[in-house]
């Protein structure tokens, strides 16, 4: 094998791995009619739970305000609750995305095609960003106004290489 | 570059074993979310999100191109199932591919999440592939019994003229544990899961009442994109499921003994078959995956199942009947070197009520680790669901409906607080504190 044969060799074998993590298992147990497809909306939020569903995971959480001063809160004063749909939870978990790894707090952002009728729920579109944590204070560090997590130096891309 | 391609092709045949190797039981079913350059297809989940529409998928569910109109040669019918103002009406015309747009099943059943429909639903709707089909003679049974009954006797009776039934000890017993999945090079022949027929072929196999229903699914569906997929509701799978592509039911966990033979699987549900040895039917009410009877001739297992539930398979396929019953063959899959490699089945489909004859079809599932195996595991599947019909059509509700069933958060405790502790001076806990100390 020559010197070329051996870069693409080198070249396509991570790309093979990568790949395969990305073809494991889940399928859709449900139709996901429900959802609009032609509309992405991203948020960013701190986690309130994690269902480790084994068909669908999903991931609650908690709205944070725009300016990224505060949560988030609806006309009724009340905190805004999200919630997104994944694939199963073992094929997340090999994201590392896992109930260990978001736990109740954890700030992230999340791109999602939103439920037709308008609910704040929404099946997840490409990778999850999560804000990383300031060792010093042990609190996320949040991203500037009108930013997502993405944007903060140290952030974590799970399920994917792009937000 | 001819080295070149054979480094990528070495990194794909790794990719694939390594596919096939997964420790999940569920991985050798990735192919449904293959990609490629043509056609549209089912939506299916890739890198553990939820995709948008994938495209020319190798395998069945995606595969066939898709057609903005009738493709050359074809001419549109004036009536069609996506013009029809009533399905019933159009009986005459379920026999023409044409009524349904060469469509098979699968892509009826994605319509509308893989944008098949179009930009005018349902007039706009896709054409598929006219000239994909799988022959109906080899769909048809190739064994002349009329029961199952029938069917296993004579197997029975040849096993006995040989000496048999087999009978053996707990030492002799064939070692077929181990986890399984389907050999995706028999997709080709897997009618059941609507991936490789126009519609018509399909209900040719069916009787007219099973006809009717089969298109009011297919109308529903694709027309009306009000998908009642079992699953969606929690509803219980049905035995013929274990057939279908998406429910993982022919990637199972074999265990065996002397007296019983057990295969569990699932993905949304779980599927629990266990044939027993030399026993006899005894359950008199239908069972939603039947009961299974059967015996050894030499190493290969004959099963015959009946007291199945009728039910459907769903996905603009067909309902089958109570009077379902299978006979199934098992037998040991060797490679050239005759090494256990998985096992042949083959299913043999009597329901005189739903199939105008027995049905077949063939699979080999392959054995991909042995029980003792380190990680693999069978994880038990609690089909937990918030989706419930409104208006007619499946809805994700939210924890803003009455409905919602927040099956992780006390939801018990949470009908008490609601009709019987309303008012209450109760501590205010709905956001975690440690969420509210981000900000502080």
């Amino acid at each position: 094998m020559n010197q070329r044969a051996l870069r693409t060799l080198a070249m396509a074998v991570p790309l093979a791995l990568t790949l395969t993590l990305f073809v494991t298992p889940a399928l859709p147990h449900h139709s996901f009619a429900m959802y609009d497809q032609t509309k992405t909306v991203t948020l960013t939020g701190a986690a309130k739970q994690f269902v480790a569903q084994a068909n669908h995971a999903e991931l609650h959480f908690i709205l944070i305000a725009p300016d990224r001063k505060g949560l988030a809160k609806g006309p009724d004063g009340k905190y805004i609750e999200w919630g997104v749909e994944m694939a199963g939870a073992a094929a997340v978990a090999q994201q590392g995305i896992t109930a260990e790894s978001f736990k109740v707090g954890t700030v992230f952002s999340v791109k999602m095609n939103p439920l037709r009728d308008g609910s704040n729920f929404g099946s997840r579109v490409g990778a999850i960003a999560k804000c990383p944590v300031d060792p010093a204070t042990n609190k996320p560090k949040l991203p500037e106004a009108d930013k997502h997590c993405d944007s903060v130096p140290g952030a974590t891309l799970l399920g994917g290489n792009t937000f | 570059m001819r080295a070149g391609w054979f480094a990528v092709s070495c990194s794909f045949a790794a990719l694939f074993a390594l596919v096939l190797l997964s420790p999940l039981p569920v991985a050798l079913d990735a192919q449904e979310n293959g990609k490629g350059k043509q056609g549209k297809g089912g939506r299916g989940q890739v890198d553990g999100q939820l995709q948008p529409p994938i495209t020319g998928a190798p395998f069945g569910r995606a595969a066939t191109p898709t057609f903005a109109g009738p493709p050359a040669g074809m001419q549109a019918l004036a009536t069609d199932l996506f013009t029809s103002k009533n399905f019933y009406k159009d009986r005459a015309l379920w026999s023409d591919k044409r009524y349904f747009r060469c469509n098979t099943p699968r892509q009826i059943t994605d319509s509308w999440t893989s944008g098949r429909i179009g930009k005018n639903p349902p007039q706009s709707a896709a054409w598929g592939d006219c000239n994909i089909d799988y022959p109906r003679e080899k769909i048809l049974s190739p064994y002349p019994y009329k029961t199952a009954k029938e069917h296993y006797e004579a197997l029975l009776a040849a096993a006995k003229a040989k000496g048999g039934p087999t009978v053996y000890t707990k030492a002799t017993v064939p070692d077929w544990d181990g986890w399984y999945g389907r050999d995706n090079s028999y997709s080709s022949s897997q009618w059941t899961w609507g991936t490789i027929n126009q519609v018509p072929t399909i209900l040719s196999l069916l009787t007219p009442e099973y006809q009717k229903r089969m298109v009011q699914m297919n109308y529903h569906e694709g027309v009306d994109n009000a998908p009642q997929w079992n699953a969606s509701f929690c509803y219980p799978e049905g035995f013929m499921r274990w057939w279908s592509q998406a429910s993982a039911g022919g990637n199972f966990q074999l265990t065996m003994n002397v007296n019983q033979v057990q295969f569990l699987s699932g993905l949304a549900a779980n599927f629990l078959r266990q044939v027993l040895i030399g026993k006899e039917h005894v359950q008199k009410v239908p069972q939603w995956y039947g009961e299974t009877i059967g015996f050894w001739e030499g190493t290969t297992l004959v099963t015959w199942t009946a007291n199945i539930q009728g039910w459907t398979i769903s996905h603009s396929m067909f309902e089958f009947s109570n009077r379902l019953e299978t006979v199934e063959t098992y037998k040991p899959a060797l490679d050239a070197n005759g090494r256990f490699i998985g096992l042949d089945h083959e299913a043999v489909f009597y329901d005189p009520e739903a199939f105008v004859a027995p049905l077949h079809v063939t699979m080999r599932f392959l054995r991909a680790a042995g029980l003792d195996n380190a990680t693999r595991r069978y994880t038990y599947i609690e089909c937990l669901s918030n989706l419930r019909n409104v208006n007619g059509h499946p809805t994700q509700l939210t924890a803003a409906s009455d409905q919602f069933i927040d099956y992780y958060g006390r939801p018990w405790a949470k009908n008490w607080e609601k009709y019987f502790e309303a008012g209450w001076d109760k501590p205010q806990d709905d956001v975690p504190q440690e969420i509210l100390d981000i900000f502080k």
